[in-house]
């Protein structure tokens, strides 16, 4: 195989999944140096890879597997460093809006975190996929090596713990 | 009949095929109920999306450069180890007897630990010797359970060469 | 064909440099004959080489007297390993670890291996063990196994993982 073809095959799939796995990192950890450290250890490791993938495709799913996972194990650690987990990391310097609304806003979006963060793993995953990376099933199944009835199955699953774990009442107001 | 909630789940999601699609899609637009269900996942939906994301454009040169800084890296270590191999034969032989010699040292001291009742192994590479005896009301406390664990099927496991026994920083060290 | 086994005594040197050089740091300290009580706190992790994905991801705390080994059982389906960890400490008033596995593994070529490895360690600091050796970069769908072993004090055995 050719360095230059891989170079070249490499640059081309930086370019088309690195928005999303950023996406889902960011997601995943909610501490962008740390989602920024995931993407490249995955990028990384796909640049070592002996053989390439078929397509541009299977390269995507094959890149979200291992982001998904680092996301996670970083998380992982970071759990049995503070032992409890009491404050959501938050980087306030994105909310541009002051005031009032601004305050209403930042309540929802903690309650939003914490019930995303009281999913289990394998719940989470799928739904943040769906949210965040705006795959279908089929693709979220590539993905994540699950069948595409057990992604339709954890999305429902997740959409139901989540629903128990956040605001009652409140209507999403765009 | 309202269908099943994991069906206006994957009915929200634009997952149903096309043959029954329809059929949902007339019950909804007349369901009270149905709808309600379908209103608490756009809000879900609307929570989630609320959450503020970073720019990431600035992400994605920085992690870019990272990598090719690491990459770069590699390959200078790369050239290094073939420059090792193939260039210094008598060594690697040394090293292959002292590798025979302490293989059949860890063989014997294996035997040797198996034949002794409790105490651990006396191993001549390690100068190790017999911990002293217990009494017995305190070796009753601490049975030898044994810990099983199974792994599941799968034949993906391969003998790479000798155990490892590492503190993970320095493995981690040694992988970067 | 040729050129997998041209690699092979390069894939050795790497565990045998490692372990002489843990060997040798240990054969400098004297083993005290005091015995103490310590919670080992040990996790077995499965991982997939390469996308990373998670098989096995489970720990156990034992609660061990120095000089009394733990044993171990992993039983996957073409390997089987049996694994013995000791603590002992040491006259300097350290700890080492030691570690005493029996692996039999199908292939190509059905193999035993039986090691003994040791290596001096603190307390709270993480130590891992392979079993079945450590994979070179790049080896695709393969899965990595590893015991992940933490020595605390009795009193305070490590928190429950997720």
């Amino acid at each position: 195989m050719n360095d230059k073809t891989k170079e070249r095959f490499f640059e081309q799939v930086y370019k088309e999944v690195f928005p999303v796995v950023m996406k889902v990192a960011y997601h995943i950890t909610k501490n962008l140096p740390a989602a920024e450290d995931v993407c490249q250890e995955a990028f990384i490791k796909f640049y070592h890879r002996p053989m390439l993938f078929p397509n541009m495709e299977e390269a995507k799913y094959w890149l979200i597997r291992v982001v998904k996972n680092l996301g996670f194990n970083y998380l992982e650690h970071e759990k049995v460093k503070s032992r409890a987990f009491d404050k959501i990391k938050f980087e306030p310097s994105f909310t541009e809006e002051t005031g009032e609304k601004n305050l209403m806003k930042q309540e929802t979006v903690e309650q939003v975190s914490r019930a995303l963060e009281q999913l289990p793993e394998n719940l989470r995953a799928p739904i943040i996929l769906r949210e965040y990376g705006g795959m279908n099933y089929k693709e979220i199944s590539k993905a994540l090596g699950i069948s595409e009835s057990n992604v339709k199955i954890r999305i429902f699953r997740g959409r139901e713990a989540l629903e128990k774990l956040l605001p009652r009442g409140e209507v999403y107001v765009p | 009949m309202c269908p099943d909630l994991e069906i206006l789940s994957t009915y929200y999601d634009d997952e149903i095929p096309e043959t029954h699609r329809k059929e949902i899609e007339i019950h909804v637009s007349s369901c009270q109920k149905c709808q309600k269900i379908l209103k608490e996942f756009e809000n879900i939906s609307g929570f989630m999306e609320q959450v503020p994301e970073p720019d990431f454009t600035a992400s994605a040169g920085n992690v870019w450069d990272r990598i090719s800084d690491s990459l770069e890296k590699d390959d200078v270590r790369q050239d290094f180890w073939h420059r090792k191999v193939w260039f210094s034969f008598p060594a690697a032989a040394a090293v292959a007897a002292v590798f025979i010699a302490v293989f059949s040292i860890s063989v014997l001291s294996y035997y040797i630990g198996r034949n002794s009742t409790s105490a651990p192994v006396v191993s001549q590479e390690l100068n190790l010797t017999d911990a002293k005896d217990y009494s017995q009301s305190v070796e009753q406390l601490f049975e030898d359970d044994t810990l099983d664990f199974v792994i599941p099927a799968s034949d993906s496991f391969v003998h790479a060469g000798e155990p490892l026994l590492i503190r993970e920083v320095d493995f981690k060290a040694r992988r970067y | 064909m040729l050129r997998k086994f041209a690699f092979l005594p390069f894939l050795l040197l790497i565990p045998v440099l490692a372990a002489y050089s843990e060997a040798e740091t240990v054969q400098s300290e004297g083993i005290s004959e005091d015995t103490s009580l310590y919670n080992m706190n040990i996790g077995l992790k499965v991982t997939g080489t390469e996308s990373g994905d998670s098989l096995v991801n489970s720990y156990a705390d034992k609660t061990v007297f120095s000089g009394r080994p733990v044993h171990l059982n992993l039983k996957g389906s073409n390997f089987k390993a049996a694994i013995q960890l000791t603590l002992f400490n040491t006259a300097a008033g350290g700890m080492v670890l030691l570690a005493q596995s029996t692996v039999f593994c199908r292939g190509d070529r059905d193999r035993v291996l039986s090691t003994v490895k040791s290596i001096p360690v603190n307390m709270g600091e993480k130590i891992l063990f392979f079993p079945l050796g450590v994979l070179s970069a790049g080896e695709q769908d393969k899965y990595e196994c590893l015991l992940e072993i933490n020595i605390t004090d009795h009193q305070q055995p490590v928190s429950a993982r997720p």
